[in-house]
C-alpha cells in the first residue's frame, strides 16, 4: 500500500516520506438480490422490481514497520479504521469521588489541572491508579482502548421501482450500516461551547439535560470549564476520544425519488409528439440516523475529509461536517419527445 | 533493398545521436541540487530560507511575557504549581537545521570560486550556531546533528550530547562565521554579515559564560573565563568595526525609542532587523497587544524594576528620602529618560485621526500603572489588529556594549574606559549627567536588597541595572534571569504605582484632569466623571477573589496577581524534552525535576 512512512524522531527535521510501506489485506463481501414480477391491478399489470445490495469489507495491516507497535502509526495487525480512546464512567460527583478515583490529573481540564464536580470521570483499565496515555503503544496504551472504527461498515442500497397504468416510481434507498464518528478537535458544529469559550452555542445543546449543573448532574455533556476543553485528538484533553462521545453514524437515506406519468400515445398524436411525460423527482429527501437524536447540525453523509487523497493535508479539510454540504433537489418536468 | 538500407542508415543515426545528457531532463516544477549548489544565484537563493530561523516580530515583543519585572493577566503556565509537564512542553523542532545541515553537505561544486563557497558555508553555520543556540539554552543538553540524516540512518535515535560538545561547536560555526562571512556592512540591517557574527557570537558566549559561573552544580566553572574572553573579543570586534554607535540624533528625549518605532531600522544603532513594511503588508501588532485589555496578556512594569531607573543626576531613585511612598506623577520626574520613552509619563501623546492627545496610563490596560510604549507607535490606528509598521531590532549595538562591560566585569579588567564607553554611553543617551566616566565603587543596596544579594561587585551590579533598563521588553530578561541563576526573582508578586489613600483621584500625567482612583467594596457618594474607579477590597462584588488590592489594605502599592503564587524551582531552568518525542526516543532521557 503506497502510504506514509514510519512516522521518524523529531530530530529527523522533515515528514516521513511517502512510499510502498505496507501490505494491507481486505476480505469482504457483496449481495444483490434482484427481485421482478408482476400481478395485475384493475385488469391493469402492475410491475415492479426490487434490488437489493449490502456490501462489507475489513481491512487488516499486515506488515509495517513499526516494531515498537506505536499507535500514532499503523502496526502489523490493526484493523483500518479503529479508534483509540479512554472509557468514561461518568461524571465526578464530588470532591469525595475525585479524591478515591485514580490519578486523572495527566487530563488537562484547567491550567491549573484542578478537577471539579461534573468533569468527566475515566475508568484506571490497566489498575495503576493513574489515567494517562501510557507510551502510546499497542502493549502500553495506558487507559484507553479500542472504542469503535471510523470506516463504514455494511453500505447498502435498495432500489424500488414500480409502474401501473402509465404511472410509475421509482426509490433508491443507501445507506450504511455501522460506523463511528469521534468529532474532532476543530468540530465546532458539534462541540459548540465546550471546544471555545466563545463558539456560538448550537441549540440542541440547550435543550434540558445536555449541559451539566449541581442541578442536572446526569447531562451529556460535563461540566462548563475554560479554554483547555478542546475536544481534541490530544490523549491529555478533557474531551479526548472517549466512549461516551463516540458517535453512531449509520444511516439510511432516500437519495432518489421519480414518479411519474407516462401521457397515452392517443392523447400524445393529438399535439403531434411522439411521447409525452410529466415527473417529478427528488434528491436527498429524507434520511435517519441514530446521530439525528442528538443533532441534525451535523450530516453523517458529510462527516470525512473530502478531498483527502488530493491534498494529504488536514489543513484543507478537516471533516467534521465542514464539506460543501449534501444538496437537497427537488424537480418537476415535462418531457415530449416530437 | 535501397530502402532498407536507408532505414538502416536512419537508425544507425538516430542510435549515435543517443547520448546520456540527452536523455538527463531536469524537473519544471521544482529545483534539483545542480542549479541551486552549481551557481552563485543558487546558493544565494537557498541562503534567504535560513533567515526562518531568526526571531520573527512577534517572538521579539512576546519575548518578556515571561520574566520577573513584567506584569501580565493570566496565569504563567510555565511557572504555575502543578501546571506544567512534559506534555505542554515545545520547542523540539528540528526541520531548520536539516534545512541547514543540506546546504552544508552539499555546499562544494568546485565550479564556484572557493571564497564564495565559504562565505555561504559561513551563512549556513551562523544559522546553524543561531539554531542550536537556542536549543541549548531551552534544553540544555541536544543531540549534535551535522548532516541531513537518512529514513534509516540509527543516529536518528541517539542521546543527547552534552551541553559543552553542543556550544563548543556552536563556538566552532560561529568562529568560521566570523572568518569567513563578506565584512562588507549591509546597509538594510537585514543580513547576516561578519559583524553580525561576532555581535551574535558575544552574545552566546557571554551567556554560556555567565552560565556556567553560577550554576556551579554542572562543574564547569573553570571554563567560564574562556568563554568570557570570547565575548569580549567579539563585542570588540564590533566597537572597533567604526559601523556602529549609539543612536542620539534625536536628542535624550526621543532617540531611545525612535529604535523601536521607526518604519525602517535606525542604521547607525541597529546591527540586524526584523524588517516591517507596509506595502507589503509585512507588518506585526505590538500595538495591539500593548493597548488591548483583552488580546495578548497585558504586559506592564513593576514598581521593583521601576524603581531601578536612576535621577538624571546619575543618583539612584532609591537613595531618595520617601520614595516608598512617592506618587506615580512625582517618581517619574527627572529619571532616566528611558523611563519616559518606555513606559506613559507627562506629556505622552497619541495621534487619533490627525489629532494629537495627551494619554494617560490606562487602567483598560494597565495592572500596574507602568502601562508600556517602549514598542507601541503613536498612531492609534495601529492599535487594532497586525497594523504596526516599525522594524524591531533583533541585535543592537546597545547589547553589545553591555554584553562587554558585563564579561569584562565578570573577569574583573573592566576600566574607567571601558565603563565610559559602555554603560556611560547608554545613560549619557539617557540624559543622564552623573557617574558617566568612572567605575562605580558603591555596591547599589536597593539592587543588593531588591534582585542580586549575592553579587558584592558595585560595577556588576550597576551592569545588571542597565542591562535591565536598556533592553526591557526586547526578549532578554527570561535567559538572563536564567544564566544569572535568578529564576526565582519570577516568583516576585507583582507590584505597581503607590497609592496614599482610598477614594482619592489622581492625575498620573500632571494634565490637570483627574485619572484614577481607588475605593473597596462600593464607590464613593461623590463620583467625578472621567476618573476611573478600582476595587481594590481582596474580594469583589460577586465575591470572589479581586487581583488588585493594596500592599497595606487602605493604601500602599498595588498587588496584581497577588492570589496566584508562581514557583521558580531548579528544574525550570531547563525546560522539558516534549513527552511524545521523549517516548519516541527514550535515549533522549529527560531534564531533571520534569
Amino acid at each position: 500500500m503506497f502510504t506514509t512512512g514510519p512516522t521518524l524522531p523529531a530530530v529527523f527535521g522533515a515528514d516521513p516520506p511517502r512510499g510502498n510501506y505496507a501490505d494491507l489485506e481486505t476480505r469482504g463481501w457483496e449481495l444483490v438480490l434482484n427481485w421482478g414480477d408482476n400481478f395485475s391491478v384493475d385488469n391493469k399489470f402492475l410491475n415492479y422490481s426490487i434490488r437489493l445490495n449490502i456490501a462489507d469489507n475489513k481491512s487488516k495491516i499486515l506488515k509495517y514497520n513499526n516494531p515498537e507497535y506505536r499507535l500514532t502509526d499503523y502496526y502489523e495487525g490493526q484493523t483500518v479504521g479503529e479508534m483509540w480512546g479512554y472509557v468514561t464512567e461518568g461524571f465526578f460527583t464530588s470532591m469525595d469521588d475525585i479524591e478515591n478515583h485514580a490519578d486523572q490529573t495527566f487530563i488537562r481540564q484547567s491550567d491549573g489541572r484542578i478537577l471539579l464536580p461534573g468533569d468527566v470521570k475515566f475508568r484506571d483499565l490497566n489498575g495503576d491508579g493513574v489515567i494517562n496515555a501510557g507510551d502510546n503503544t499497542l502493549d502500553n496504551p495506558g487507559d484507553r482502548q479500542i472504542i469503535g472504527n471510523s470506516l463504514p461498515r455494511y453500505t447498502y442500497g435498495a432500489q424500488i421501482s414500480a409502474d401501473w397504468n402509465n404511472f410509475f416510481i421509482n426509490l433508491f434507498f443507501q445507506g450504511v450500516g455501522k460506523q463511528d464518528w469521534y468529532p474532532s478537535a476543530g468540530a465546532s458544529i458539534f462541540w459548540g461551547q465546550y471546544n471555545r469559550t466563545y463558539n456560538t452555542i448550537p441549540s440542541w445543546h440547550l435543550e434540558p439535560g445536555i449541559i451539566w449543573s449541581e442541578e442536572n448532574p446526569d447531562s451529556y455533556f460535563p461540566r462548563y470549564r475554560g479554554h483547555n476543553r478542546l475536544g481534541s485528538d490530544v490523549p491529555g484533553s478533557a474531551l479526548a476520544p472517549q466512549t461516551k462521545y463516540v458517535q453512531n453514524v449509520a444511516y439510511v437515506r432516500l437519495k432518489n425519488l421519480q414518479i411519474g406519468y407516462n401521457v397515452p400515445h392517443t392523447f400524445a398524436n393529438k399535439i403531434e409528439a411522439k411521447a409525452a411525460r410529466i415527473f417529478i423527482g427528488g434528491e436527498n429527501l429524507w434520511s435517519w440516523s441514530p446521530l439525528y437524536k442528538r443533532t441534525r447540525d451535523v450530516d453523517p453523509e458529510n462527516i470525512r475529509r473530502s478531498d483527502s487523497i488530493v491534498r494529504p493535508s488536514a489543513t484543507y479539510n478537516a471533516g467534521d461536517a465542514y464539506n460543501y454540504p449534501i444538496l437537497g433537489a427537488v424537480t418537476v418536468g415535462i418531457s415530449v419527445t416530437f | 533493398m535501397k530502402n532498407t538500407a536507408i532505414l538502416g542508415a536512419l537508425i544507425s543515426f538516430v542510435l549515435i545521436g543517443c547520448n546520456e545528457d540527452f536523455l538527463e531532463e531536469l524537473p519544471q516544477d521544482a529545483v534539483g541540487a545542480a542549479p541551486v549548489f552549481g551557481s552563485e544565484s543558487g546558493l544565494q537563493l537557498y541562503s534567504y530560507s535560513f533567515y526562518n530561523v531568526l526571531p520573527d516580530a512577534m517572538d521579539i515583543f512576546t519575548g518578556d511575557y515571561i520574566s520577573d519585572y513584567g506584569s501580565r493577566r493570566d496565569i504563567t503556565l510555565y511557572l504555575s504549581p502543578g501546571a506544567f509537564s512534559a506534555n505542554e512542553s515545545s520547542g523540539w523542532s528540528w526541520s531548520e537545521l536539516r534545512n541547514i545541515n543540506h546546504f552544508i553537505v552539499n555546499n562544494d561544486d568546485e565550479d564556484i570560486p572557493l571564497e564564495v563557497r565559504q562565505h555561504y558555508q559561513a551563512l549556513a553555520r551562523f544559522f546553524r550556531a543561531w539554531f542550536y543556540f537556542d536549543k541549548v539554552k531551552r534544553f540544555g543538553d541536544v543531540p549534535w546533528i551535522g548532516e541531513a540524516l537518512d529514513v534509516d540512518d540509527p543516529a536518528l535515535y541517539n542521546a543527547r550530547d552534552p551541553r559543552t560538545l553542543v556550544m563548543d561547536s556552536v563556538i566552532a560555526d560561529l568562529n568560521y562565521a566570523t572568518t569567513y562571512l563578506k565584512p562588507a556592512p549591509d546597509p538594510t540591517r537585514s543580513l547576516i554579515t561578519r559583524n553580525v557574527a561576532h555581535a551574535f557570537l558575544s552574545r552566546v558566549a557571554l551567556f554560556e559564560g555567565t552560565f556556567r559561573k553560577y550554576h556551579t552544580n554542572y562543574g564547569l566553572e573553570d571554563t567560564s573565563d574562556d568563554l568570557l574572553a570570547i565575548a569580549v573579543t567579539a563585542a570588540e570586534a564590533v566597537m572597533e568595526s567604526g559601523h556602529y554607535q549609539i543612536h542620539t540624533g534625536s536628542g535624550p528625549a526621543a532617540s531611545y525609542r525612535d529604535l523601536f518605532v521607526s518604519e525602517s531600522p535606525v542604521a547607525s544603532e541597529v546591527i540586524l532587523a526584523w524588517i516591517a513594511n507596509e506595502s507589503l503588508s509585512v507588518m506585526h501588532a505590538a500595538n495591539w497587544h500593548y493597548t488591548s485589555s483583552t488580546t495578548g496578556i497585558g504586559f506592564n512594569l513593576t514598581r521593583d524594576f521601576v524603581n531601578t531607573y536612576l535621577n538624571l543626576d546619575g543618583t539612584p531613585f532609591t537613595n531618595t528620602p520617601g520614595w516608598e511612598t512617592t506618587v506615580f506623577s512625582e517618581e517619574v520626574r527627572d529619571r532616566d529618560r528611558r523611563l519616559s520613552q518606555t513606559i506613559r509619563t507627562e506629556g505622552y501623546s497619541r495621534i487619533s485621526g490627525g489629532t494629537t492627545i495627551i494619554m494617560p496610563p490606562s487602567f483598560d490596560y494597565t495592572n500596574t500603572g507602568y502601562h508600556p510604549i517602549k514598542l507601541v507607535q503613536d498612531d492609534m490606528i495601529k492599535d487594532t489588529w497586525t497594523l504596526t509598521t516599525s522594524s524591531l531590532p533583533i541585535i543592537r549595538y546597545a547589547e553589545i556594549l553591555l554584553n562587554f562591560a558585563e564579561a569584562k566585569a565578570e573577569l574583573g579588567t573592566l576600566t574607567d574606559a571601558d565603563w565610559a564607553k559602555t554603560v556611560g554611553t547608554l545613560r549619557a543617551r539617557g540624559g543622564i549627567t552623573g557617574g558617566l566616566n568612572n567605575v562605580p565603587i558603591v555596591a547599589d543596596s536597593y539592587l543588593q536588597e531588591y534582585y542580586f544579594p549575592e553579587i558584592s561587585d558595585p560595577a556588576l551590579l550597576e551592569i545588571r541595572r542597565e542591562r535591565g533598563i536598556e533592553l526591557v521588553m526586547e526578549g532578554f530578561r527570561f535567559y538572563d534571569l536564567v544564566r544569572w541563576k535568578k529564576g526565582e526573582l519570577m516568583e516576585k508578586v507583582f507590584n505597581g504605582i503607590y497609592v496614599p489613600a482610598l477614594n482619592l483621584p489622581m492625575d498620573l500625567n500632571e494634565d490637570g484632569d483627574l485619572d484614577v482612583a481607588f475605593y473597596q467594596n462600593s464607590l464613593p457618594n461623590e463620583v467625578i466623571p472621567g476618573v476611573e474607579y478600582l476595587n481594590v477590597a481582596e474580594t469583589t462584588e460577586d465575591g470572589s477573589v479581586n487581583p488588585r488590592i493594596l500592599s497595606n489594605g487602605d493604601h500602599g502599592e498595588i498587588l496584581w496577581f497577588w492570589n496566584h503564587p508562581r514557583v521558580w524551582e531548579e528544574k525550570h531552568y531547563l525546560y522539558p524534552i516534549p513527552e511524545t518525542d521523549r517516548l519516541f526516543n527514550p535515549a533522549l532521557g529527560q531534564n531533571p525535576g520534569w
